[in-house]
């Protein structure tokens, strides 16, 4: 029996903020409230994910746009790590288990081309904005969009969040 | 070497590095101690912005502060986007609102990446603050909504509405305080609240900066004779802590020689201090002395207009 053909990937548009700024590409996931950095490949292989080009074209073009050589086996490594972000609509087949020369041999060539796909840490809180008394924090329902982390006024050292309370956002570490 | 105080290695990261070329910052392991600092007082991006001009190696701190940069500059972006939400939501509903401090001051700095935008602070008149929040209540991001501008209320609301300028949030205009206005909040704002982040000196210091020709020094400095010294007093401070050029215009106009003497500066923020009552006091830096050692501590007594 044949092996079905995977979907061709497509790019995730809805629920993201893009910024370009220098070289890379920033997104915000909206609703994972996760944020990543996309070297400029790996920005070119997302913008290129529409749905109708498989890997094996999306590897193609993207060595006629670089002037080098880019095989399938690297642009499906960036594909994976874009699933892994959350970057792209559909969950994507795992990759062939391949030896670990080979799969050594394929990493480095992802890293020639300067395919990187970074989680960017939310700066601790404090830097966010002026605190928030524990009154008010308290007075948000847990799970609150506006419960990120802005300092305690009135408990030094906390946070106003959702994770570790109840049933309200409280002043947590 | 002499170790240098958290205080003035924040002050000496910071310095000038609001400015669209500022000059490079050689990497050291003193100032990797001071990373945490720098990130939690809102000023990890601008110690990105010099230090990065030096072509450092890479390092875990140094991602910590260039994290920071990028993450001001999606912040800033989910921002823009949500004003340009706010703005319609709110001229749809007939309340006339002003930008203020957050995401207003970071459109001092050239670019969006360099301040936290933090939340989004909007000042309506008191009367309007039921219908602004009913309004505002689907939007996803914090705002800090005020009734009033309670640091300017020595002047009208209407006529802080005047002198607004207009800034475009994804092609939307949102009104901001005029400059002069706008200035005046950021130097009480930073009083107010007993001057402890870095952010605040800098935010200061790069208003007086971006003050061009005509503006209006003498709306800056008039208006309530304590908001008036206060005004002057944080800004002395902004341009001896992070500025080392104090700005021509504003030596004439606001701090003229002789007129406030170093002790005369203290007793202004001692004074605005003791008079605001200044709102929740600022967190505490663990493990460490606060960077600015304050005139006055920030009381604990609701905040009211002297």
């Amino acid at each position: 029996m044949s092996e079905s053909r995977p979907k061709p990937p497509r790019a995730r548009r809805r629920d993201l903020v893009v910024e370009q700024v220098a070289d890379e590409t920033l997104v915000y996931d909206l609703e994972r409230h996760r944020a990543h950095c996309l070297s400029a490949t790996a920005a070119w292989v997302w913008r290129h994910c529409d749905g109708a080009t498989d890997a094996a074209a999306l590897a193609a073009r993207l060595g006629r746009t670089l002037g080098r050589d880019a095989d399938e086996e690297v642009v499906r490594v960036a594909l994976h790590r874009l699933a892994r972000a959350r970057l792209l609509e559909d969950p994507l087949p795992p990759l062939r288990a391949r030896s670990l020369r080979s799969r050594r041999e394929a990493l480095k060539r992802v890293a020639l081309l300067g395919i990187s796909v970074l989680s960017i840490a939310a700066p601790a809180a404090g830097q966010a904005a002026t605190c928030i008394t524990r009154a008010a924090c308290e007075a948000f329902p847990n799970g609150n969009p506006r419960c990120t982390g802005q300092p305690c006024c009135d408990v030094a050292g906390k946070f106003c969040r959702s994770q570790g309370c109840g049933q309200t956002c409280c002043c947590h570490v | 070497m002499r170790r240098l105080s958290a205080g003035r290695g924040i002050a000496g990261v910071v310095a000038g590095a609001w400015r669209a070329e500022p000059s490079p910052l050689p990497w050291s392991e003193e100032f990797a101690a001071l990373v945490p600092l720098l990130v939690r007082g809102g000023v990890g991006a601008l110690a990105w912005q010099r230090i990065r001009r030096s072509e450092p190696a890479p390092s875990s701190r140094l991602r910590e502060l260039q994290d920071a940069y990028r993450f001001n500059a999606l912040q800033a972006a989910v921002h823009r986007r949500a004003l340009r939400d706010v703005a319609v939501a709110l001229q749809a509903a007939g309340i006339a609102a002003l930008l203020g401090k957050g995401w207003a001051a970071a459109c001092l700095y050239p670019e969006p990446g360099l301040r936290p935008p933090g939340d989004i602070d909007l000042y309506v008149p008191g009367g309007d603050v039921p219908a602004a929040r009913a309004v505002l209540e689907d939007v996803p991001v914090a705002i800090d909504l005020h009734a009033g501008a309670a640091e300017l209320d020595d002047r009208p609301w209407d006529d802080l509405i005047e002198h607004s300028d207009g800034i475009a949030a994804d092609g939307v205009e949102i009104r901001t305080f005029g400059r002069e206005d706008h200035l005046r909040l950021l130097a009480l704002h930073m009083l107010r609240h007993g001057a402890w982040r870095p952010l605040w000196l800098c935010d200061v210091a790069a208003a007086v900066e971006s003050a061009s020709d005509g503006f209006d020094w003498d709306r800056v400095r008039g208006g309530d004779r304590r908001r008036a010294d206060a005004v002057a007093a944080s800004l002395k401070k902004s341009s001896g802590r992070v500025s080392t050029a104090r700005p021509p215009r504003c030596a004439r106009a606001v701090c003229p020689a002789g007129s406030l003497r170093p002790s005369s500066s203290s007793g202004a923020i001692r004074d605005w201090s003791r008079r605001a009552g200044a709102g929740p006091s600022p967190p505490t830096w663990p493990g460490r002395p606060r960077p600015w050692p304050l005139s006055s501590d920030a009381g604990r007594t609701p905040w009211k207009p002297p």
